[in-house]
């Protein structure tokens, strides 16, 4: 783990995602284990519409995932939410569970529990986080 | 105050097909200070559409008057190659924890794509930053 600086401060970045809304209600991982390798807290994820969905009554949870299983922020993405490119959809984020470390794993994923399948749409996911600046 | 750090945000926008005023982006707030200094668009997919042609502003959405920060005009030849670089004319501009930003295709002038996509490259610098009660 590289060193902080003690007082050192925060700096915000971004992690940008782009990826198909799944078809179907089966579970899907539209990433799987990232490891970015860094420490940072994540501070808001925001969906944009890049595509505008369809699918009728369409809903599907959609998770951030730290490690095997720790929703970190988690979103149900429902028709509406997707109508119009440009739109944007906050997630709900959990800060006590937030925070990776150098070996943290980032997953996104679409669990199946009350699933009505979208036909169509894709996503522009915003991970936006704080990070301390670190000396190597 | 800390010193300063250059960063990019990155926006895959989609072409919009016709020539209506679309917006690819409408009034995300990245929730922290900083100053753009630069908007540069690379296509993921290759543009299509005879004679094709956008314009597509980055605006600051967060005052009373949509401020445009950074424009171009995108053309088919733009975007007839993978990776193909356009630069916007930017002017430096300041965004508060506040601001909302959006990316706009107007209709003027338009005549309409039948693909592209391209990710927004906004570079920015922000300073270092001690949170309230951190």
């Amino acid at each position: 783990m590289p060193r902080e600086a003690s007082g050192a401060g925060w700096i915000r970045g971004q992690i940008a995602l782009y990826f198909p809304i799944p078809a179907g209600t089966g579970a899907v991982e539209v990433l799987t284990d990232l490891i970015p390798a860094f420490k940072f807290y994540i501070e808001k994820v925001t969906a944009v519409v890049l595509v505008a969905a369809t699918g009728s009554g369409a809903s599907r949870v959609c998770n951030v995932v730290k490690d095997a299983s720790t929703v970190v922020a988690t979103t149900t993405y429902v028709l509406t939410d997707g109508a119009t490119v440009g739109a944007i959809k906050a997630f709900t984020v959990t800060p006590a569970n937030a925070e990776f470390l150098d070996g943290s794993k980032l997953s996104v994923e679409f669990p199946t529990a009350g699933a009505v399948a979208f036909t169509a749409g894709s996503l522009m996911l915003l991970i936006q986080y704080r990070t301390r600046p670190q000396q190597l | 105050m800390g010193a300063w750090v250059k960063g990019s945000l990155n926006f895959a926008i989609t072409l919009p097909a016709g020539t209506s005023a679309v917006e690819g982006l409408t009034d995300y707030v990245p929730g922290f200070p900083f100053l753009v200094e630069s908007v540069k668009a690379y296509f993921t997919v290759a543009a299509a559409g005879t004679s094709a042609s956008r314009v597509c502003n980055v605006v600051r959405t967060n005052v009373s008057t949509d401020y445009t920060l950074a424009t171009a005009t995108i053309l088919l030849a733009d975007g007839d190659t993978l990776g193909k670089e356009k630069l916007f004319t930017t002017t430096p501009t300041e965004f508060s924890d506040a601001s909302k930003l959006s990316i706009m295709f107007p209709s003027a002038g338009a005549v309409a794509f039948t693909g592209g996509v391209v990710n927004v490259c906004i570079g920015y610098r922000t300073r270092v930053v001690e949170l309230v009660g951190s």
